[in-house]
């Protein structure tokens, strides 16, 4: 079924056209019929709610830098671009908060925030494209999570388009609250399959007066867990402790001219704050971990080895997998993996980890330059799903080939609440027209598997 | 429908005699929380000592379509756990086991009665504590905690209850026994843990939780900020933020409190302060002098008479025992309290604090202001006679105006308390008959029928459409 060209005309009447062309908006091979960039929220939730009557389904856009996540939409009629709606709402630098539309970039943001001595604890492999919007239905993040927590602890309020027409408010402006549900909790990471999120209020907190980096050395999987478990029993409150496999290592190496790390196993931390207080952390770290090397980086260098871990932490390979388990099993996994690529002789596997949270980002890459092996990567998948179901934890698909996407378990072996979870998308969106077959494998309308 | 009879004699099939209160003279204990105002007395209270037992009670009350309510320790102050319909109480304070802690992986699997501090106390040996820690931490239980999302003086830095809970186990309204998540970060899907945490009991009863721990940091640097005047004082929070210090607590308590702790704890508070900040920075020690030094140059240049600094431990905890105790204290002065839970941004402090005044003079009550200066969230503490039915009900509208100027100046109605019933009638002040509506909507999804705490949180009741009626409930007179 395609959307008639009157119906598509008087999309044209609630919302223009965005800026860039229709071919942009593809999804794997799917295109949709029409591209809408609505100049406010209400005109989104109107389209959304036409677009609903219609029974078609509407894809949200923001920056499309993480719109390879999830199953192929089943349908993919529409898609509605938040670039109108990147306004500066309210900003407060003494109250430490600031509010912004959806469609505003990370990097705009941070740079009206930088001008008071502020920033908000997200991060983005692609700042400048990547929307807050995007970034919160996704939800995820890897540095800064260590001391500030993942992006569903940055917001304090959102407004949200919903698929009946409204546009619903949760949360506040202010940075405690807790009145009613909290609704922000729910819409971020639901990866737009609830509504749109057209608004958002964050927390703000003053820059660090520093920043370094320090960097330790370790030549096994347990020399660097042991590494890891007295930097976690320690008073140090890095704002970032990273992991990073060998082959990252020696990638991170390369990439920021270290010398001593290619080939083994290393840990990075984040020492913020005033200088006594930074200098204090980067000495502490190597006395409680006597590595095999070490280095501090200070300034634009520090800088640029952040903005690249941020950037490993998210799909590099053919496929990318977000695995999440408990602090201590991370380099036991990480180094099963490594065995597991080599002995398929033909896989090879990069790793960086928020170590103290148990997120890994595992990039794999086949050396086969025609990349097939659908059965390949199907039984990496399957391996892998079981290793990280043994030790209770969770594994997402973030990237894989295309043309195998629809086959592989994207989100890891079934939660029991999962049943839960539809019941809420179907309360939301009763007829699956936002994103429809993307979390969830929803085939017809009303129909979920 | 069930007799009351023959619900106890099924419900002690499940839990034992010792564990179904069913006499007027035990079950009136359960008749109210820390908000005194409003009572209601549960037909049954049950006292289950296991999720399977939680599991199974709830069974029996979707079987029979019988209101249920569940409850802590009762320390709430917005009437969370009043059995507004009757029903069964399923009181969760048996369930207080620590059953794991993994300090490697900063985590712990409690049951959802254990005490707040009892917690902290379990793991401080090794250096780590629960970060959350409300006033009534040596009461409140952790299910408590999870059910309104509690803050504590220490927010400011470390967050509140939602930030340090991974996962909790939910018995679902139709006795389906759920985990939240796997305990460890990002799972796929929903954030399931997210929603119920500050669900003030309205999802289910959580009987578990995997909670983070906290490493408790090495040195602290505790300040004690004397003021003439309330605008000063107020003043100076802001100016501490704006210079880019983040302490890891900034309370602030005016004259009347002042001289109720003082009265009750003989702290050393000068009488005649019209207010004093308690600030409080920690880390490992590096660069904590220097900061602390620019705080006491900060509240010198906003006017502070004095600035004391808590030079050992005992001080520190003398300190933090007497703003933890101001509320208690406040029992001094006059029979009943009702303290008032409110947000406002901190910049707006001094404006909102004056008009609180104002309101106070009006009906003729005195208000003493205790607060977390630092996040914005007021506790004016209404002092008054709640056998005085016309008093009681000045100190409602009173309250009600000042949920008002919160909400006027882009606040919120509560911020660590929650709705319960005292502010359902206040939640249109901040939302929307669309936001309400959806927020019913996901209270359906867990509670089809309705019999989860019935009668919190959302004005009409939670299954029908938004409707302003005031539930019924009686005043205590």
């Amino acid at each position: 079924m395609t959307l008639n060209s009157a119906f598509i005309d008087h999309l044209t009447t609630i919302a223009p056209s965005p800026a860039r062309n229709l071919e942009s908006f593809a999804i794997d091979s799917m295109r949709p019929a029409a591209a809408i960039a609505p100049l406010d929220r209400s005109a989104a939730a109107a389209a959304l709610q036409a677009v609903a009557a219609e029974c078609a389904v509407t894809v949200p856009w923001g920056g499309g830098v993480q719109q390879e996540m999830g199953y192929a939409p089943s349908r993919y009629d529409v898609a509605l671009s938040t670039e109108n709606m990147a306004r500066l709402i309210d900003y407060q630098p003494g109250d430490l908060t600031v509010t912004v539309e959806g469609g505003a970039t990370l990097a705009a943001l941070q740079e009206i925030l930088a001008q008071h001595g502020q920033f908000v604890a997200l991060e983005s492999r692609d700042p400048d494209r990547e929307t807050i919007g995007g970034l919160l239905a996704v939800g995820s993040s890897a540095l800064l999570r260590c001391a500030y927590g993942p992006p569903r602890d940055q917001v304090i309020g959102m407004a949200v388009a919903m698929p009946d027409g409204s546009v619903i408010h949760a949360g506040g402006r202010v940075v405690k609250n807790v009145a009613g549900y909290d609704l922000c909790k729910l819409f971020t990471g639901s990866l737009g399959t609830l509504g749109v999120i057209v608004e958002a209020t964050f927390r703000v907190r003053p820059k660090p007066q520093k920043k370094l980096t320090w960097i330790g050395a370790f030549i096994s999987a347990a020399e660097t867990e042991s590494a890891l478990a007295a930097l976690m029993d320690s008073a140090l409150q890095p704002s970032f402790l990273q992991m990073a496999c060998p082959d990252a290592s020696g990638s991170m190496g390369s990439f920021a001219k270290i010398d001593g790390i290619v080939n083994r196993w290393s840990l990075i931390i984040g020492a913020d704050g005033d200088d006594p207080l930074t200098r204090w952390m980067v000495d502490e770290a190597s006395k409680l971990t006597s590595p095999r090397a070490d280095k501090v980086i200070d300034g634009a260098a520090s800088d640029r080895v952040r903005q690249w871990l941020v950037q490993r932490c998210g799909p590099q390979g053919h496929l990318c997998s977000r695995v999440c388990v408990l602090s201590s099993e991370i380099t036991a996994l990480v180094e099963d993996c490594r065995c597991y690529c080599l002995e398929t002789g033909v896989i090879k596997m990069q790793t960086i980890a928020a170590a103290a949270n148990g997120v890994c980002y595992i990039n794999f890459r086949s050396a086969d330059k025609t990349n097939s092996g659908r059965p390949v990567w199907a039984r990496l998948v399957e391996w892998l799903t079981q290793e990280v179901d043994r030790r209770d934890g969770t594994c997402a698909i973030l990237r894989c080939p295309p043309e195998i996407r629809n086959q592989l378990p994207l989100w890891g072996a079934s939660a029991p609440t999962w049943p839960l979870m539809q019941r809420i998308r179907q309360t939301f969106d009763p007829h699956y027209t936002l994103n429809r077959g993307r979390m969830f494998r929803e085939c017809e309308e009303g129909v979920g598997e | 429908m069930i007799g009351r009879t023959q619900l106890a004699h099924a419900l002690t099939r499940i839990v034992g005699t010792d564990g179904v209160l069913v006499e007027p003279g035990d079950r009136i204990v359960y008749e109210c929380d820390g908000y005194t105002i409003d009572r209601a007395i549960p037909d049954i209270v049950v006292l289950p000592d296991s999720t399977r037992q939680v599991s199974e009670i709830v069974r029996l009350l979707d079987r029979e379509k019988v209101p249920m309510t569940p409850r802590g320790a009762g320390t709430g102050l917005s009437g969370g756990c009043l059995a507004l319909e009757g029903g069964v109480m399923i009181a969760l304070t048996r369930m207080k086991r620590i059953l794991e802690v993994d300090y490697r992986n900063r985590r712990a699997v409690v049951e959802a009665g254990l005490v707040n501090l009892r917690l902290t106390q379990a793991v401080s040996a090794r250096g780590y504590h629960y970060a959350p820690d409300p006033s009534s931490q040596g009461s409140c239980t952790i299910g408590g905690n999870i059910a309104n999302n509690s803050g504590g003086p220490h927010t400011l830095k470390y967050g509140v209850t939602t930030n340090h809970i991974l996962a909790v186990e939910l018995v679902l309204p139709d006795g389906e026994v759920i985990w939240t998540g796997a305990g460890t970060e990002d799972s796929p899907g929903y954030d399931l843990t997210g929603v119920v945490v500050g669900a003030e009991g309205t999802f289910g009863v959580v009987t578990r939780a995997i909670v983070r721990l906290t490493r408790s940091p090495a040195q602290f640097r505790t300040m004690l900020a004397i003021f003439d005047s309330i605008d000063a004082a107020t003043e100076t929070v802001s100016s501490i933020i704006a210079a880019g210090i983040l302490p890891a607590a900034l309370e602030m308590m005016d004259q009347m409190v002042i001289q109720a702790v003082e009265e009750a704890f003989h702290y050393g508070f000068p009488l005649d302060a019209r207010a004093v900040l308690i600030v409080e920075l920690d880390g490992p020690g590096p660069g904590l002098d220097d900061q602390a030094a620019a705080v006491v140059e900060i509240c010198r240049e906003r006017g502070a008479r004095e600035v004391r600094r808590a030079e050992t431990a005992a001080e520190r905890q003398a300190l933090w025992t007497s703003r933890k105790r101001g509320i208690g204290a406040l029992g001094r002065l006059a029979p009943s309290c009702c303290t008032q839970d409110g947000v406002i941004p901190r910049t707006r402090l001094p404006e909102v604090l004056r008009r609180i005044s104002e309101i106070g003079e009006h009906y003729g009550l005195k208000v003493a202001n205790v607060f977390h200066a630092g996040d914005g969230n007021l506790h004016p503490c209404i002092l008054f006679d709640e056998r005085d039915a016309d008093e009681t009900q000045r100190v409602l509208k009173a309250g009600g105006e000042i949920l008002g100027v919160c909400a006027s100046v882009g606040g919120s109605i509560t911020g660590e308390h929650g709705i319960g019933v005292e502010k359902i009638d206040y939640m249109p002040l901040i939302f929307s008959p669309e936001d309400l509506s959806a927020m019913v909507a996901l209270r359906q999804v867990f509670d089809p029928s309705g019999r989860c705490n019935p009668g919190k949180i959302l004005p009409g009741g939670s299954t029908s459409c938004i409707d302003w009626v005031k539930p019924a409930r009686r005043v205590a007179v």
